[in-house]
């Protein structure tokens, strides 16, 4: 069978505290005329804590995602969670560079995992999938005037190997996104630095302070909003930003929708229909 | 060989590296070629401030060299040029040269720079790194040789001109609006659009849909630019505040031909015009009363009023065409008529005025006009017969201008259209207008049916319209007649086409579809002579189209009365195609475009006045700079009519050059790494984040801030200034990961000269290791760091933030084991040098290998030889080096393309000659002074102006003026022409310092028929303008003073005459170490006798001891091979267990004895000191102690001879960088990764530790560290100023270091430890020779060259030369590399037969001599000797003029000349007296 589908790989996270994620993902997709289905019976990608403590389960647990979506004929497995996305590229590298290991461990889980699913992160499959041309063709409302600071976040272009899909350190993709859809994009210092999102629970001081230089820039910046496509980071940018900008001394809110939500307005898709209502920080409305 | 030799070389590469070997490949008696691809010669090193670790001016060293190989007889400089081809072989080869069109003819410009001035165009100056501007015509740099213009032109030209159909350069005359040069713009449009006022109303303006700026925002407001030129001119005539431009022009030939042109629209008057300009006798037959055509029959007022139409057409008519209105051709006149009144040709352009008839009944009569006869009517100034309510049938323009008409003569408008409003043809702009005035437009309505009543007409039946989609996926419009419905009106208006009335025509001419046919290319109808165009041919066209008809026609008919092929060389039909993509490096931000105001639509649609506003004067020019200059020149014509020197030349073309050479010299140089590759850094993004290069350029007093240290964001001077190191070098994500060599040391430099520049600057360097492994640099870095106040952190930045606020730069680091935050207000990135990009194509052609990281490949163990024979390599373009190194490889380069073509040695050189000199002894003096600006240098604080006027008043000068650069080679030019038209015998230039510069002014005396003597130089740079800054007034003072006292002085010149003497071409070669070695066969093999003096008892020196290089090549071999060579040699004279007793003699003619086992004498013109150096002995750590502790140079046999290791630890720069060696010794840090690397490989177990302070793995150097840490070897960072200790207790070995990582002391216990033991200089033997030929010791006792920057392997005695260790301690490749260097330089002077003598040298009166031998022991030349007398007499061969002798002397017997006490009383004199007139006595 070739494979020949795209299907998304939404992650614990789109399918619970970020859901308007999946939501906004769902609706751009169908304005794009992208199956937007999930693939079928995934499992956890082992990011928050496995990873450091056995590798090994952990190449096993992104084995079984990627044995399972070759055999539901998928060709790009769209990652939105930079998380999710770090852990399953990493182990189509890992496994597909060393042959002996891919056939140890599939024949100890018993899959037949052969390298013939393409593991993409969003803002790759939108850029070099889909192309910037159809997604402006889909401009209805264009986000002109709306000044727009990109973040990356610090795993989302930093897979050292295999090759990133962007440049690691000052990445471009989601600026040529949001540029088609008509806003204006900035230069700025805080694209990849860390949001400490994995603190946001434990020690919130670090995150406070992490949160908050990357708000102070884009806002003194002047932009209007920073737009994300990981779902810890718009949870930590968002959730917490009265402690953070009075910390900050910063006076006015800074939205951070995700991309596809960007998307979905420009589309010209009602706030709601892309999940706006779940965001913390209300983005103005457009004109 | 089967082929014969040549004795040329090609250079390829004009950087510092061609230029020396150039010059003295030239100097050896061959001719050169120098090929430079950038307009000027001078390479990278002319962008350079200054120069590390003396701080000179980088401009101030290779000035003189660029003159120095601009004037040589020998060298021929090939710039904007690139080689293309190469084929045959070493000895023989033929190379292909594309001499690139610079545009100006190099023999006729003068670098004069007025054309800069002029030229409206502005590019990113490449030069000045991108931080200021330069104009489309440019050149490199003020001292760019050879100094003449450049222009920058593309090729396709821009899109705007590209898609006119009338082919008007829009970006000429958009340019000079900008630079407010409105009539010359005007001037240019007029060059091929005669209609500006009216194009720039009307015109559907291609060029704007096809500006390159609508992909950054808005196209330039083209049209309207070209109305403003236009209408301005009218209004300043009307205000009188101009004069009626000069419409006769007597330049025209009058000639006797006649033409009719029949139809006096636009294609007709343009035809007229270029016919009557080219002087033939034109009438225009007009079959209406008045001219213009549908200019002013179909275009409304409130679009084109007509008197702008009447200026233009009065324009044309001025320069002498007749005209005959109301004469229609068959009606009035017929062809044969013409023929009859010997008009010689026809151009038929009638127009398309008849209105297309529509498919309905009834469509005549009462209540039906036609849109044409309509507008017509209107434009005569009649109300055409029309009711209330007005339909229009109809989509296009004129449907449009008919409704917004009828609009005006207050009636309902309503245009039915078969299709919806985005598919009528109509400009969007118009429909959008229309609508705002009140006309409805009713989309998708097909007319059916006149509905009258009584006769009388009361609407229009329409149908609806709909778009039906065939199966085959194609569209058609079908008309629903089940939907109708009915427009009122009283007057239906068709308004769906015209047509040409051929009535008087059809019978005579060829008629296809209701147009007469004629050839696209030429407009010959089927009737030779009978041309044809415009709308009678085209159908209905727009203006531009109707003018390049015009053009094209006008063109033909001159061809065809001259009896000239009509097709030959045509410009093509369709006027588009490729054109100039967006430039790159300009300013892409967004700016608004200007509007111009249009009166409101309720104020306009009631009458016919211009809707629309022209451009006001700052409207123009802000909108004009919007333009992006995509083509770079704009062919304006500005530097045309500037160059007084007439060497603009915009029609040419590049140019191919064969020649003949023996061998090549491949340089290619390098190319600083794009920073934007790291955008992590910044650059290109923040705006104070800049690169090395650029801060060199802002250094620079001729850089884009004129010296002063500003930051590009907003001017202001920065205090904190951080150097980020290793951008782009040692780093594997760029793919370079090898060590660029320079960039500490350059950045280093520059942080002192910022300093120098403002003391309140706060240097900081960020950095890895710092490399300062070359001569003199550990000092330099050690003064920098403990007496400069720079501060050093050793900490690798990963990244720049920006304080979005104060644009101030935030890094984030380690120092002093703390994290910590910082921000600097400006950041500059020392970027690493990358192989010129251009080497792959050089490579290809050569047929030459580069190395994975693209510089050319050398040869193993062979320098600068390439993979090809006759192929050498030198500078940078084989891997990045300091300027000395590069030098080096030039001289030797050199030496290898002579060791090759020795035996046609002097067939293709050619030798100079010069005018007899002028007799100017007892002559009265005619003195010429010129003062130099030397650029801002010496203006800027010296008055050079006052100087020049100040010393012209002096009797005795007969000319004085001030000059930019008096080096410059223009001002050179017009020395020699000065000398000559005033008869000067004295002259005088008051400039910088005699050092650099006196030699190429003597030359220019020399080749204008003066002794060379005549000449006194008086230097207002370092003793006014450098050391009086701050009081200019004073500096300018003291100028006038010290000219003053040169020519009191050059009053007392006198004459001197040079002696050739024979040279020996012999060299004796002290050091039979590899250094040695080489330098003697090179010499050997270029042809000389060499004497090679050894002291030990065999040859080999310290190489015995180096057993491999880092790569694993074997040098033992080598070393084998090398000694038997030069045994065999029978050129050589090998003499072993000998030294140098005594050397006497000079350049060309010493005689040298040596004590080996008897005293032996030998004669030769030239030394080569290879004397060698030798291991520092450790005088701790327990060496000598403990036979576990080795050093290096120990360890690396010992290798071969065991299997296991256990643990070894090296320690580095023991005998180096300490107390007592303040220098690095630059082979430690390789020879002990190169051991660790042996180790680890034969025993991957052995722990190796390597205890270093700065890891100075320099060049490709860098890949071995690299290795050795991804084998294991451990590397520990130690304090510069504690070292660690070896200790012994119980057997066991123990070293102790302080690591600075974790900031604490650890313990190794270890089975051996290896010492990386420096090089120290052979103090006794470097004495003993120094003291023998008066040669100087730095502070280390290694020998001093003449100048550690450009003359690497000289000294300042002539004829000696110094190579291998005795210079400084290097790895064995750039010891074979220096000694090529030293045979190449002393083979400059073997190659000659004789060489002159005298000069500036002491002589003593031999009367006053006592004899008492004070100058003797002076001397420290060896000059002075007893003579058979018994007298002093000095050698003049060896005098370098010093004038200790003459200082000393008790008996005041010597005389230094061009010095004596007569010349130098008279310039104090004059210095101190004031009054001018008192003190000028005239000899």
């Amino acid at each position: 069978m070739k494979n020949d589908k795209i299907a998304l790989y939404p992650g614990c996270s789109l399918e619970t505290s970020s859901s308007h994620y999946l939501k906004s993902i769902e609706k751009v997709f169908e304005i794009l005329e992208i199956p937007s289905d999930s693939m079928e019976e995934w499992n956890c990608c082992g990011a928050t804590s496995v990873k450091s403590i056995d590798q090994r389960l952990n190449l096993m647990l992104n084995l079984r995602n990627l044995a399972l979506a070759e055999e539901q004929g998928i060709r790009d497995l769209v990652v939105p969670c930079a998380s999710c996305y770090h852990r399953l590229v990493s182990t189509e590298y890992e496994l597909n560079r060393d042959p002996k290991l891919r056939d140890e461990l599939n024949k100890e889980a018993g899959f037949n995992y052969k390298g013939e699913v393409k593991v993409r992160n969003i803002l790759d499959f939108f850029v070099n999938v889909v192309g910037l041309e159809k997604i402006s063709s889909k401009v209805v409302k264009p986000l002109d005037g709306m000044v727009v600071a990109c973040y990356y976040g610090c795993l989302n272009t930093r897979v050292p190997k295999p090759a990133s899909f962007d440049t690691m350190e000052y990445p471009m993709t989601m600026d040529k996104i949001t540029e088609a859809l008509g806003a204006t994009v900035i230069d700025w210092s805080y694209k990849t630095e860390c949001c400490g999102a994995s603190l946001f629970i434990t020690v919130d001081s670090i995150s406070t302070k992490l949160v908050g230089k990357i708000l102070n820039d884009a806002s003194l910046r002047e932009a209007d909003c920073i737009t994300v496509s990981c779902p810890m980071c718009q949870t930590n940018l968002d959730t917490n930003q009265g402690k953070v900008r009075e910390a900050f001394n910063i006076e006015k809110p800074v939205p951070s929708p995700f991309i596809t939500q960007l998307m979905g307005l420009a589309f010209g898709c009602e706030p709601e229909e892309v999940g706006m209502d779940k965001n913390f920080e209300a983005m103005k409305p457009l004109s | 060989m089967n082929n014969k030799q040549i004795g040329s070389i090609l250079v390829v590469g004009g950087g510092i590296a061609g230029m020396q070997a150039a010059l003295d490949s030239a100097e050896m008696g061959y001719k050169v070629y120098l090929v430079e691809k950038e307009p000027s010669i001078g390479g990278n090193m002319a962008k350079l401030d200054k120069t590390f670790p003396t701080n000179d001016c980088a401009m101030c060293m290779i000035s003189p060299k660029l003159v120095e190989t601009g004037r040589h007889l020998n060298i021929e400089i090939i710039s904007y040029a690139e080689l293309e081809k190469l084929e045959g072989e070493a000895g023989n080869f033929t190379a292909i040269i594309n001499k690139k069109a610079r545009y100006v003819d190099e023999n006729q410009c003068n670098g004069c720079g007025e054309c800069e001035l002029e030229c409206p165009v502005h590019r990113k100056d490449n030069f000045n790194g991108e931080l200021s501007e330069r104009t489309a015509i440019y050149r490199l740099y003020p001292q760019a040789i050879p100094n003449v213009y450049t222009i920058d032109k593309s090729t396709p030209e821009a899109p705007c001109k590209v898609n006119c159909p009338a082919g008007v350069n829009v970006q000429g005359y958009t340019a000079l609006i900008a630079k407010g040069k409105f009539q010359e713009a005007l001037n240019l449009i007029r060059e091929k659009m005669p209609f500006a006022g009216v194009c720039g109303r009307v015109c559907h303006h291609p060029c704007e849909d096809n500006c390159n700026r609508n992909e950054i925002d808005e196209p330039v407001s083209v049209r309207n630019l070209k109305r403003f030129v236009a209408d301005r001119e009218k209004t300043l005539l009307e205000k009188g505040e101009l004069k009626k431009p000069s419409l006769e022009d007597d330049t025209i030939a009058k000639r006797a031909e006649k033409i009719a042109v029949i139809g006096g629209g636009p294609a007709g008057l343009t035809c007229a015009h270029d016919l009557v300009k080219k002087g033939f006798q034109v009438t225009i037959f007009e079959a209406s009363s008045k001219l213009g055509g549908m200019m002013r029959t179909g275009i409304p007022d409130y679009r084109l009023p007509k008197d702008y139409l009447d200026y233009e057409i009065d324009l044309i008519l001025g320069k002498g065409v007749e005209v005959k209105t109301n004469s229609t051709l068959g009606k009035d006149f017929t062809l044969q008529d013409l023929k009859d009144e010997g008009y010689q040709s026809v151009f038929l352009s009638l127009g398309a005025q008849k209105a297309k008839e529509i498919p309905l009944e009834d469509s005549e009569g009462e209540g039906i006009i036609y849109g044409i006869p309509f507008l017509r009517q209107i434009s005569e100034g009649k109300k055409p017969p029309m009711g209330s309510h007005v339909a229009i049938i109809g989509g296009g323009n004129v449907a449009i201008d008919v409704a917004r008409s009828a609009v005006r003569l207050g009636s309902k408008a309503t245009i039915v259209y078969r299709r919806t409003q985005k598919e009528m043809p109509a400009h969007s702009w118009e429909i959008e207008e229309a609508l705002e005035e009140g006309v409805e437009i009713r989309n998708s309505w097909s007319p059916a049916r006149i509905v009258r009543e009584d006769g009388t007409v009361k609407g229009l039946e329409v149908e609806r319209c709909v778009t039906i989609y065939k199966k085959d996926g194609k569209r058609s419009l079908e008309v629903d007649h089940d939907q109708k419905n009915i427009v009122e009106a009283d007057t239906i208006i068709p308004a769906t086409g015209q047509e040409c009335d051929l009535e008087g025509i059809k019978d005579e001419i060829e008629v296809e579809e209701g147009l007469l046919s004629s050839d696209p290319l030429t407009l010959e109808t089927s009737q030779q002579g009978i041309f044809a165009g415009g709308d009678v041919v085209l159908g209905p066209s727009s203006l531009v189209e109707s003018v390049a008809q015009g053009h094209r026609a006008a063109e033909s008919i001159a061809r065809y009365i001259d009896k000239e092929e009509l097709r030959t060389d045509r410009e093509p039909v369709m006027h588009s195609g490729p054109s100039a993509e967006m430039p790159d490096g300009i300013d892409k931000s967004k700016k608004e475009r200007t509007h111009t105001s249009v009166a409101e639509p309720e104020k306009r649609n009631s009458n016919f006045e211009e809707i629309e506003k022209a451009f006001t004067e700052e409207e123009a020019i802000r909108e004009a700079k919007r333009c992006l200059q995509c083509a770079s020149c704009a062919e304006c014509m500005e530097c045309v009519r500037t160059c007084k020197a007439e060497a603009i030349r915009h029609d040419q073309k590049d140019e191919r050059r064969q020649i003949h050479v023996g061998a090549v010299i491949a340089t290619g140089g390098f190319t600083p790494f794009d920073a934007r590759k790291k955008p992590e850094y910044g650059y290109g993004i923040y705006p104070n984040v800049i690169t090395s290069i650029q801060f060199e350029r802002i250094l620079s007093a001729s850089g884009p801030y004129e010296g002063h240290v500003k930051r590009p964001y907003d001017g202001k001077n920065p205090k904190k200034i951080a150097w980020i190191q290793c951008v782009g070098s040692r780093d594997v994500t760029t793919g370079n990961d090898y060590c660029s060599s320079v960039c500490c040391m350059y950045a280093i430099k520059e942080a002192m000269i910022a300093k120098e520049h403002d003391p309140e600057i706060e240097p900081t360097i960020f950095y890895i290791d710092i490399r300062a492994f070359g001569k003199g640099f550990e000092s330099f870095y050690e003064q920098a760091r403990y007496e400069s106040g720079v501060r050093f952190v050793r900490s690798q930045i990963s990244s720049v933030k920006e304080n979005p606020l104060s644009r101030d730069l935030q890094l984030q680091f380690i120092e002093d084991g703390q994290y910590k935050e910082e921000e600097f207000e400006m950041v500059v990135l020392s970027v690493g040098l990358l192989a010129n990009p251009a080497n792959t194509a050089t490579a290809n052609i050569l047929d030459i290998a580069q190395n994975k990281f693209g510089f050319f490949e050398e040869k193993p163990l062979q320098p600068l030889t390439s993979s090809k024979e006759g192929i050498y390599l030198c500078g940078a373009g084989n891997g990045p080096k300091d300027i000395p190194e590069t030098v080096m490889q030039g001289s030797a380069a050199a030496a290898l393309c002579s060791e090759m073509l020795k035996e046609v040695r002097n067939t293709e050189a050619s030798v100079k000659e010069y005018p007899v000199e002028k007799q100017v002894e007892d002559v009265e003096p005619r003195i010429g002074v010129f003062v130099c600006h030397c650029g801002i240098n010496i203006a800027s604080v010296v008055d050079v102006e006052k100087v020049s006027e100040y010393i012209s008043k002096i009797p005795g000068v007969v000319h004085a003026e001030h000059t930019l650069y008096t080096c410059s080679q223009d001002t050179q030019k017009r020395m020699k022409e000065i000398i000559d038209e005033k008869d000067l015998n004295r002259v005088i230039v008051a400039s910088c310092t005699p050092r650099t510069h006196e030699a190429l002014f003597q030359e220019t005396l020399r080749e204008a028929g003066l002794n060379k003597y005549m000449f006194e130089m008086t230097d207002i740079r370092e003793q006014c303008s450098w050391v009086h800054q701050k009081e200019p007034q004073k500096a300018t003072e003291k100028a006038k003073s010290l000219v003053r006292g040169s020519i009191g002085k050059s009053n007392h010149l006198e004459p001197l005459q040079l002696k050739n003497i024979s040279i020996n071409k012999a060299a004796v070669v002290i050091g039979g170490g590899i250094s040695g070695m080489t330098a003697s066969l090179s010499l050997a093999n270029q042809g000389f006798k060499v004497h090679l003096i050894e002291k030990e008892e065999n040859l080999g020196g310290n190489m015995v001891y180096l057993k491999m290089e880092l790569d694993g090549e074997d040098w033992q071999e080598f070393l084998k091979n090398k000694i038997k060579e030069v045994q065999e040699n029978e050129l050589i004279d090998v003499v072993t267990n000998t030294k140098v007793k005594s050397v006497n003699g000079s350049v060309g003619n010493f005689t040298t004895v040596l004590s080996g086992e008897e005293e032996t004498e030998v004669k030769h013109g030239v030394i080569i000191i290879a004397s060698g150096a030798q291991e520092f002995k450790p005088d701790g750590f327990l060496y000598g102690k403990d036979d576990r502790v080795k050093t290096q140079r120990d360890m690396e046999f010992e290798i071969d001879k065991k299997d296991k290791f256990g643990t070894v630890a090296m320690i580095q720069c023991v005998g180096s960088r300490d107390d007592k060696h303040r220098y690095c010794s630059r082979v430690c840090c390789s020879e002990a990764i190169k051991n660790a690397i042996n180790i680890k490989e034969k025993d991957p177990e052995a722990d190796v530790y390597i205890l270093y302070r700065d890891l100075r793995t320099y060049t490709y150097r860098e890949v071995f560290y690299r290795k050795a840490r991804e084998l294991g070897v451990k590397f520990i960072h130690f304090p510069d100023k504690e070292y660690p200790e070896v200790k012994e207790s119980d057997g066991k070995l123990s070293v102790h270091v302080k690591d600075t990582v974790i900031n604490e002391g650890i313990s190794i216990q270890t089975d051996l430890v290896v010492l990386s033991a420096g090089i120290v200089a052979n103090e006794e033997e470097n004495h003993q020779l120094s003291e023998l030929m008066k040669l100087p010791l730095d502070e280390h006792g290694n020998f001093m060259e003449a100048h550690v920057k450009l003359r690497p392997v000289d000294f300042a005695s002539e004829g000696v030369f110094v190579c291998g260790l005795a210079h400084s301690p290097k790895n064995t490749e750039e010891n074979i590399t220096q000694a090529l260097a030293a045979a190449g330089r002393a083979a400059s002077i073997l190659s000659k037969d004789t060489l002159e003598v005298g000069g500036v040298v002491s002589v003593i009166e031999e009367d006053k001599c006592a004899s008492c031998l004070t100058c003797l022991r002076e001397c420290v030349f060896d000059a002075p000797f007893v003579n058979d007398k018994g007298k002093a007499e000095i050698d003049p061969a060896k005098c370098q003029g010093c004038g200790n002798c003459a200082a000393a002397c008790p008996a005041k017997a010597i005389q230094l000349l061009t010095f004596t006490d007569a010349q130098e009383t008279a310039l104090f004199n004059n210095i101190l007296e004031e009054d001018i007139e008192e003190v000028t006595e005239v000899k």
